[in-house]
């Protein structure tokens, strides 16, 4: 059994139905009349049909034996981890704590991954900061958010 | 002429610079393709006029052909997977300390192709413009289904997840107002769905984010070849050997770029193929044939150049990183398609005469530069990767100045990861989803034109003709000769 593609196949199934429902409150129409959910409904279905059959080669083993481990083993995977986080901490907060304090936080950490002296780390992501201040703030006149900064 | 006038504007001429070498370096660095350089772009080109803005982004992509071979040879890491194939015989030369002329037919193969893709694109697009102002609804469906056949057919992986990826995309571009009813769909009364989501947060999620995800867990070491780059210039012999290669290539590649689907990754490869198989020295293919160097380079060269013909005459980008640029179109208040010669003809000459002088760069700006290029490929991931995903974030944030469009970026660079994870590609995904509303729009007007009938589909000519085709394609994948060698060919890429 290929557990990889079964929780896949599983999981746009679960997609399709939802869009198919959604397509449906929406109104398919008819042939003759399309309706704003007529390309909707038949992709999500067929899409849906495409995810059964997925489920149906992994049960049979077409794919080959594999569990969803497989696809982490000997990799860095918790870097990838942080990285996710810290990209939603970014974005959720950006606005409250303004662009350089939020990005100077974000570019330390992401710095700190590659495992640096502690100095070269503040002084690559204040660098980096500053660059990136100038050329997208004052070259190309982006307004970033200022937050508790006001800068 | 016209178009000259405005390519060397001084203002042109410089996004030309920037984008050929920008499309260099991205083609040099593994680890981020030019249709993630290109979605990351995008914001920074808002400030910039719409010629210098396509200027800029179709430098990236003809740039990246050109740089995609240094690593190939120098490291035997393909910058672009359109150089993937270089490697084959481009190392082996390096080994042998041939770098210098692998590196000189790589770059003049890639000039010569290149400058005859563009004369083509020049001599096609006037005549396929007129012809496609007779497309009805039927024609531009049935057109729309088959670059998303080709696309599937030939995916690198599994076909089956490769459908699935288009329908995925097609259903996310149904997401917002209805162009016909303006009914909301799937918007959760979200104001900002109300518009749908946008082409550049979406590539830069899966082309930039998700590609930088992948790269963090890797450690990968390079080892550049310990022999000087010399002799760049190569001798009467290697171009005597490569000539035939150059033409078959360019060929091939400009053939390949106009299909939908087809573009510069399948035109090095199948070019490569063909000279193995026209070679009378088969056995050398893979230990150094220069042929094997020159032939991919000019394909992929010239498919870039000529896969600006369907983009430019039909409105429909025959790949992945033509579909940004689509976007780019879009985002800039211009439709590409059979009334871009005619309503904006400085755009459309203009972009066209810069990639003559775009070529001319590369060719001369290149060559000098190799040194600087394999310098570049010693700068570490862990400093280049966070790099790339600041600029991801604040591209995503300039463009509406909102959080919202980051929060997209993000869901659909952590979506990306998994995907390559799950073994789902990203490019049929991104080209049907770029496509779903023109595709919604056709179908729907199609059928109410004909009635609910479906027939209409295959009584006229040109629908006719590409609905066979894609049928044909989709059936014909599941024959076990043709199957045998889809997987051949996915195996191949999927390998390098």
């Amino acid at each position: 059994m290929n557990r990889h593609d079964l929780s896949s196949g599983l999981f746009w199934l679960g997609i399709s139905i939802f869009i198919s429902y959604q397509a449906v409150q929406l109104g398919v129409g008819a042939f003759s009349n399309p309706g704003p959910g007529f390309v909707l409904f038949w992709s999500s279905l067929i899409f849906g049909i495409l995810s059964i059959v997925l489920i149906i080669k992994s049960i049979l083993g077409k794919g080959g034996e594999r569990i969803l481990a497989d696809s982490w083993r000997g990799l860095k995977w918790s870097h990838v981890l942080v990285t996710a986080i810290a990209l939603f901490l970014y974005a959720s907060f950006l606005t409250q704590m303004g662009f350089l304090l939020m990005t100077f936080c974000f570019m330390m950490l992401l710095y700190a991954l590659g495992k640096p002296k502690p100095w070269i780390t503040v002084a690559s992501a204040f660098v980096t900061i500053m660059l990136a201040y100038l050329i997208f703030h004052f070259a190309l006149q982006v307004e970033f958010p200022r937050g508790i900064l006001g800068w | 002429m016209y178009g000259f006038s405005i390519a060397l504007q001084p203002e042109n001429l410089f996004f030309c610079l920037v984008g050929s070498v920008l499309g260099t370096l991205v083609g040099v660095l593994p680890g981020i393709g030019p249709p993630g350089a290109i979605a990351i772009l995008l914001p920074v080109t808002f400030k910039i006029s719409t010629t210098g803005s396509i200027i800029m982004l179709a430098g990236i992509y003809y740039g990246a052909m050109y740089g995609g071979s240094t690593t190939s040879i120098l490291v035997n890491i393909p910058g672009e997977t359109a150089s993937v194939v270089t490697c084959l015989d481009g190392y082996q030369m390096a080994l042998q300390g041939r770098a210098g002329p692998a590196l000189g037919i790589s770059a003049f193969g890639s000039f010569i192709a290149g400058t005859l893709g563009v004369v083509g694109l020049m001599l096609f697009a006037v005549p396929l413009s007129k012809m496609a102002l007779k497309f009805g609804p039927h024609e531009y469906f049935s057109l729309i289904i088959l670059g998303l056949t080709f696309v599937t057919y030939l995916s690198h992986g599994s076909m089956l997840k490769a459908i699935m990826m288009c329908f995925l995309g097609l259903m996310l571009s149904n997401i917002g107002l209805d162009p016909i009813t303006s009914t909301p769909r799937i918007t959760f009364n979200v104001p900002e769905l109300f518009d749908g989501i946008g082409i550049a947060p979406v590539a830069m999620g899966l082309f930039g984010i998700g590609e930088v995800l992948v790269n963090l867990e890797q450690t990968v070491t390079t080892e550049l070849v310990k022999t000087k780059v010399k002799n760049l210039f190569p001798s009467k012999l290697d171009w005597v050997e490569s000539k035939w290669a150059l033409v078959r290539g360019t060929l091939v590649g400009f053939v390949l770029g106009i299909l939908p689907g087809g573009g510069h990754v399948v035109a090095s490869f199948l070019s490569y193929g063909l000279e193995k198989r026209v070679s009378k020295h088969p056995e050398k293919f893979g230990k150094g044939a220069i042929e094997g160097v020159a032939s991919p380079e000019s394909a992929n060269n010239s498919a870039a150049s000529s896969s600006f013909i369907p983009l430019m005459t039909l409105g429909i980008p025959p790949n992945v990183t033509l579909s940004i640029l689509f976007g780019a179109f879009l985002i800039h208040g211009i439709t590409p398609g059979p009334f871009l010669i005619r309503d904006y003809p400085d755009v459309f000459w203009g972009v066209l005469s810069s990639m003559y002088v775009g070529n001319v760069m590369l060719l001369v700006l290149n060559l000098p530069l190799i040194p600087m290029w394999v310098q570049v490929l010693k700068i570490p991931g862990k400093y280049l990767y966070p790099l790339i995903l600041l600029f991801c974030l604040i591209g995503a944030y300039s463009m509406n100045n909102s959080v919202f469009d980051v929060f997209v970026m993000i869901i659909f660079g952590v979506l990306g990861y998994l995907f390559r994870k799950f073994e789902f590609e990203g490019a049929p995904l991104v080209l049907a989803f770029v496509l779903g509303p023109l595709l919604d729009m056709n179908l729907r007007q199609a059928l109410l034109m004909s009635k609910g009938s479906f027939i209409d589909f295959f009584i006229r000519p040109i629908s006719a003709v590409t609905l066979s085709v894609s049928i044909l394609l989709l059936v014909s994948a599941t024959f076990p000769f043709v199957k045998k060698r889809l997987q051949q060919y996915r195996e191949s890429v999927d390998e390098d």
